[in-house]
């Protein structure tokens, strides 16, 4: 195990170095092919060096932290049951990584590039326009490499105290064991890859030989993985339902045969306990309900307020749990989410939705009558799964109820799920804004980069530029703004174009509403913030109103509008500051001999206001931060006016 | 009460399946939705206790509280959920800017 740890920290280096480098080498001369490239080297220098330590952690030679992997996957080999042929398969393996270690420096870097054959004339792009990579590309390789080696030599130092904890008991990692087996294995895997480099030409050349080379064998390899893919694909035509059904169908598989297992001999019984269990019947009957209406309603507008209305019962459900904190964001989200959808419903051509609503209700009734035999048949599976995991439950969960004995006298915050959220699964929930940020910067990399000349712009600027380019106006049209107002077809077409971005709600009340609401949405936020750890809502819920009342701008003033009226948010830095914040705040401890994440309490300072103040306010608002920062790039970008074409 | 919900879990969630094999990735990223539901659904079912009050420490004395471990779960869940369907939903905007569709089997002819 503490072998498979060090080779999983030593992969994660090198794997993710190498990509990196591929990743540079692809967009410095626009091709990935061995043949074609050559002698970066000299135009790549820093690219090169890094290279090469990746090579050199991949082949395990002998510095660097590949090697102590690999010394120990062979000790681990040699005490194996079959050890002969697992320890020669591992040699073998790696004498094999350090061949390919070699090709990739020598071939790319090192070796000066061959003559263009004149036929790649249109791709074959290396030589001349190679760009010299931008420094912040060559940095995040640079680091990995340079941990790679360092992490070798003090092997003791860093990486021991990294796997200690998982494995839960001393370990022993050395650079250099002495000489003994592993290391001769080792050193032999070393000399034998380079063998096979420099054997490599002469074994291409000479194929015809009897005995199977190499390139033979793995000829036939690929031959068989290919007739093997041939024989699959005749499964694979290319719809992306019925790969979901294969995935969904064989996890529901293997799930069910165990769920299965645990639930036989046991007694299942519905209870209600009070009326607030019949009450949560009645919510749940209602979420079955709209979301069942939800497949039924043709309208994508009137199916997602279903989806609405059915989510809204899950909240409910949550409240009578109670788990009001819980409850308070499934409301939030679930506003937020319709909203989403309703906005993005409106970018989506109304030819296009009523295109796929008639496919949909002139299905055939066989291809319904499967459809509805698979989700049952997969909702059965996970019925059962859950009921097994609900029956076979125990009854008193320790680990809860410490969560419970110790929320108060640990943190001074009478939340317990806000406590388990902000302390006790700290870890988790960085990560999961982490998660939630990145989400939000997809969604802007995803819609902010359209199709050439598919795009509306709208700046005024953007848009002459775009009208010289087609040749509507003349080129010597400057971009003075006397100009253009003097161009009246011009101003026209740009009026024209930002009406229909303007929005239809835009009615002095809504207008006064949205205004006032905004402050509101953030005031109230500030009290989430505050009144975190003693009452329903925090960091998440806080960041969540102020992005609804965000979205209420663009929504009532439209996309023009609201952007230019809200330029103080800057929602994408916003992510990032509150990441950096509750991980600064994480780390700020580690300063004080204090572990990772550790709350500082501050009892005694008493503020007006039954506030309570400790460290997981600042990561609170790092978590308020992040979330408003996300939900706000996700609204703002998916409200983006382009190609808009009335709803 | 919870083998209720569990029961619920699983018709939910083969409502969500029988919305995402709809040939219409709107349908679809609304099927998506009804998984997630589901899923929140599950994290109630399995919570340790059959809670009377709200997991705070000022209510430990007035009855068993509901089961705060889960409850954090599922914070943790509905937020990652939102976060997906929020990249579910561009990339339907995508594909509707760039296929002029939402049939993913239109775009599958597209691609040829």
């Amino acid at each position: 195990l503490q072998t498979a740890l060090v080779g999983l920290i030593v992969h994660a280096l090198y794997k993710a170095t190498l990509f990196l480098v591929a990743g540079i080498v692809d967009h410095a001369t626009g091709t990935r092919q061995l043949d074609k490239l050559g002698g970066l080297g000299r135009k790549m220098p820093a690219v090169a060096i890094i290279a090469g330590l990746a090579a050199v952690t991949m082949a395990g030679v002998p510095p660097t932290l590949g090697f102590i992997a690999k010394e120990g996957l062979i000790e681990a080999a040699l005490h194996s049951p079959a050890s002969v042929l697992v320890t020669a398969l591992v040699v073998l393996s790696s004498a094999f990584m350090v061949t390919t270690a070699i090709i990739l420096v020598w071939d790319v870097f090192v070796r000066p590039a061959k003559e263009q054959h004149g036929a790649h004339g249109s791709h074959g792009a290396h030589g001349q326009h190679v760009h010299v990579p931008a420094a912040g590309m060559v940095a995040g390789p640079a680091v990995l490499a340079v941990l790679a080696v360092i992490t070798g030599l003090g092997v003791g130092m860093l990486i021991t105290p990294l796997i200690t904890p998982i494995l839960g008991a001393e370990t022993e990692l050395h650079l250099f064991a002495g000489i003994n087996t592993p290391f001769l294995l080792s050193l032999l895997a070393i000399g034998v890859g380079v063998v096979v480099y420099f054997a490599r030409q002469p074994l291409n050349a000479v194929i015809s030989v009897p005995v199977p080379s190499g390139r033979q064998l793995y000829n036939a390899a690929v031959g068989g993985v290919e007739a093997a893919a041939n024989f699959v694909l005749r499964s694979q035509n290319g719809k992306l339902r019925y790969y979901l059904v294969a995935i969904l169908g064989s996890v529901i598989l293997l799930m069910s045969t165990s769920g299965l297992a645990h639930l036989s001999g046991t007694s299942i019984s519905i209870q209600f306990g009070s009326s607030a269990d019949v009450l949560k019947a009645v919510l749940l009957a209602l979420s079955l309900g709209a979301t069942f209406a939800s497949i039924l309603l043709k309208r994508h507008l009137i199916a997602a307020l279903a989806l609405g209305v059915a989510g809204y019962s899950v909240g409910g459900i949550f409240l009578l749990e109670p788990a009001p904190d819980v409850a308070l964001v499934q409301f939030l989200v679930e506003t937020l989410g319709t909203v989403l959808v309703i906005t993005m419903l409106g970018k989506i051509s109304l030819p296009e939705r009523r295109q796929v609503i008639e496919h949909l209700w002139n299905q055939s009734r066989k291809g319904v009558a499967r459809d509805a035999i698979i989700a049952t048949v997969i909702g059965l599976g996970v019925g059962l799964f859950t009921l097994s995991a609900v029956v076979n439950r125990p009854s008193r969960n320790t680990v809860t109820q410490w969560h419970i004995d110790n929320a108060y006298e640990i943190l001074n915050a009478t939340d317990i799920v806000a406590t388990i959220v902000t302390d006790f699964r700290g870890m988790d929930t960085i990560i999961e804004i982490t998660v939630f940020g990145m989400a939000a910067l997809g969604v802007l990399t995803l819609l902010s980069t359209p199709e050439p000349g598919k795009t509306w712009q709208f700046s005024a600027g953007r848009m002459l530029r775009q009208l010289r380019s087609r040749g509507m106006i003349r080129e010597d049209v400057g971009a003075q703004a006397e100009i253009e107002a003097k161009d009246p077809a011009l101003q026209k077409e740009i009026a024209a174009l930002q009406a229909q971005t303007a929005s239809r709600f835009a009615t002095p009340l809504t207008r006064i509403v949205a205004t006032i609401v905004l402050p509101f949405a953030l005031l109230v936020a500030l009290a989430h913030l505050l009144y975190g750890g003693g009452a329903p809502g925090d960091g998440f819920t806080a960041g969540v109103v102020s992005g609804l009342g965000v979205a209420l701008w663009y929504i009532v003033f439209g996309y023009d509008e609201a952007k230019r009226r809200l330029t103080w948010l800057r929602p994408a830095p916003l992510i990032g500051i509150g990441i950096g914040l509750a991980i600064l705040n994480a780390a700020l401890p580690l300063l004080f001999g204090e572990p990772f994440l550790m709350t500082t309490v501050l009892r005694d300072l008493h503020l007006p206001a039954d506030i309570h103040l400790s460290s997981t306010m600042l990561f609170e608002t790092g978590i308020f931060l992040s979330v408003m920062g996300g939900s706000s790039v996700i609204l703002e970008t998916i409200a983006h006016p382009q190609e808009v074409e009335g709803l | 009460m919870s083998v209720l919900l569990a029961i619920a879990t699983g018709v939910m969630f083969g409502l969500g399946v029988f919305q995402l094999l709809r040939r219409d990735l709107i349908k679809a990223g609304m099927g998506f939705y009804i998984l997630f539901t589901a899923i929140n659904l599950l994290f109630i079912a399995v919570g340790a206790f059959d809670g009377k009050v709200a997991a705070y420490s000022t209510l430990l004395g007035s009855g068993q509280v509901s089961d705060p471990l889960v409850q954090a779960l599922l914070l943790t869940a509905i937020v990652i959920s939102f976060g997906t369907y929020a990249v579910l939903l561009g990339l339907i905007s995508v594909s509707s800017r760039r296929y002029q569709t939402v049939d993913p089997d239109a775009v599958d002819k597209l691609k040829g």
